[in-house]
């Protein structure tokens, strides 16, 4: 089986089979821009602000919302899985083609014993991901393609109000007494027509930093 | 393998015919594309009611013909049907009556329905999990289910989506409810069908593609970027 995940910024995403490398450069690239402009709104990914920034400007450069929404959820004390919690919350918003290679990445990711590569990639993505946040907000980013074979994902932001850890520490289960849990999603569908016509214009003013903010891995485990 | 492909809006279900030709889909998704740009002037925000008011009138503007009807009420007792068969019925019948471009007979509704029924018997096993997982979330109470219910297809080549909030009486504790046969629910369903005139799109399809691809050069050429958080090190 294989892991296909790709990182752009604070986002993780895990690709279907089908998805062609040109789809996944096409989406690293689009998220990369969206985060740049997101930015000038605001730098806390975990806002409000950031996340329609960020919404509205993928649906800009070609990618057409197909659903959206804000979800609030309380765990009540017991025992926490952030990585459970992320499929069973997040799945309720995407379809089966995308909760599958969602649901695969993250138990490979929780497991006791990582492919030693994906513990790198996931350190690296991690521990750049901006330390000024309080809250451990984890977006994920299943790839897929819907029944006209486009190109489609669903964007979900959440966080879960906790104090910054590893990843380590952060995907195992633990004890809680409760915990808050808030989901900003976004349905999208890429137009891969009109993004072919500005990709190069795209690729050309983002430059290097493209390059720095998105690293992929391909794992058969 | 039936012709339609199944999947899970948030809170409903989407059906799709995959004989849907790459020209419907461009129309639908440059369409869309146009009247997003115009609806996020508006308000940012897509799940805000401004938002979908834009949406509305620009689609409008695009050569979608919208057309609502008043509540279909179906009645409890009769003759057995399943939920599935009221709902695609009501929905059909609806369409064919608001949108005079738009045919069905029985036939091709018959033939829909066996599609459908074909597709939800032979669904993998991870949609039926979903679906289970739809069943469970629809519920607002012990025996009633509010969930949305509508395809993109195509009608006469033009691209027709057609949705209803449906809100389902119905004692069972399994999607599978709604393709078993029984006199014993209800349900109330509130259609909204948007057909796109092709012959209108036509006329600006080569203008209106010019327009998007400029529009976005120009946002490109001209926008600021915040490159801070492109920063990825390798891990020590």
């Amino acid at each position: 089986m294989n892991l296909r995940l790709t990182t752009v910024g604070p986002v993780l995403a895990a690709l279907a089979d089908e998805v062609t490398p040109d789809q996944q450069n096409a989406f690293s690239l689009g998220l990369c821009w969206a985060e740049a402009v997101a930015r000038k709104t605001s730098t806390d990914v975990a806002s409000a602000a950031y996340f329609t920034a960020l919404s509205a400007e993928l649906g800009r450069i070609a990618w057409i919302v197909t659903d959206a929404g804000t979800d609030s959820y309380t765990a009540s004390g017991g025992v926490t899985n952030p990585a459970q919690a992320v499929t069973e919350i997040a799945g309720q918003y995407m379809p089966a083609s995308q909760v599958i290679p969602l649901t695969s990445a993250l138990q490979n990711i929780a497991s006791e014993d990582p492919d030693a590569r994906l513990a790198g990639f996931m350190t690296t993505w991690w521990d750049n991901l901006d330390q000024s946040l309080t809250s451990s907000i984890f977006a994920t980013c299943p790839l897929s393609l819907n029944r006209n074979g486009q190109l489609t994902t669903t964007l979900c932001f959440t966080d879960f109000s906790t104090a910054r850890m590893d990843w380590q520490s952060f995907f195992v289960s633990r004890v809680t007494s409760k915990t808050a849990i808030q989901v900003r999603h976004i349905k999208i569908s890429l137009n891969q027509a009109l993004w072919n016509q500005i990709e190069a214009e795209i690729a050309n003013k983002l430059g290097d930093a493209a390059k720095r903010a998105i690293q992929n891995i391909d794992i058969d485990l | 393998m039936p012709p339609i492909q199944l999947s899970l809006a948030p809170g409903g279900i989407a059906v799709g015919y995959r004989t849907v030709s790459q020209d419907a889909i461009d129309a639908y998704l440059y369409t869309q594309t146009k009247a997003q740009m115009t609806a996020r002037a508006v308000n940012p925000d897509p799940t805000s009611e401004p938002y979908y008011q834009a949406m509305v009138t620009a689609m409008a503007q695009l050569g979608w013909i919208e057309a609502r009807a008043n509540p279909f009420v179906h009645a409890a007792g009769g003759a057995p049907k399943t939920p599935l068969a009221v709902i695609t019925e009501a929905l059909i019948g609806f369409i064919t009556e608001a949108i005079p471009s738009v045919s069905f007979n029985s036939a091709q509704i018959d033939g829909y329905l066996q599609d459908f029924y074909q597709a939800l018997e032979t669904a993998p096993a991870e949609v039926t999990a979903n679906l289970d997982s739809l069943w469970s979330n629809t519920a607002v109470s012990v025996d009633t289910r509010v969930m949305t219910f509508g395809p993109l297809f195509e009608v006469l080549s033009a691209p027709t989506v057609a949705t209803a909030l449906i809100s389902l009486k119905i004692s069972g504790d399994s999607w599978r409810c709604l393709i078993e046969p029984s006199s014993d629910f209800e349900l109330r369903a509130a259609p909204v069908a948007m057909a796109l005139n092709m012959a209108t799109y036509r006329g600006f399809e080569a203008g209106l593609k010019a327009e998007l691809a400029a529009d976005l050069t120009n946002r490109i050429n001209t926008v600021d970027l915040d490159l801070g958080g492109c920063r990825l090190e390798a891990a020590q």
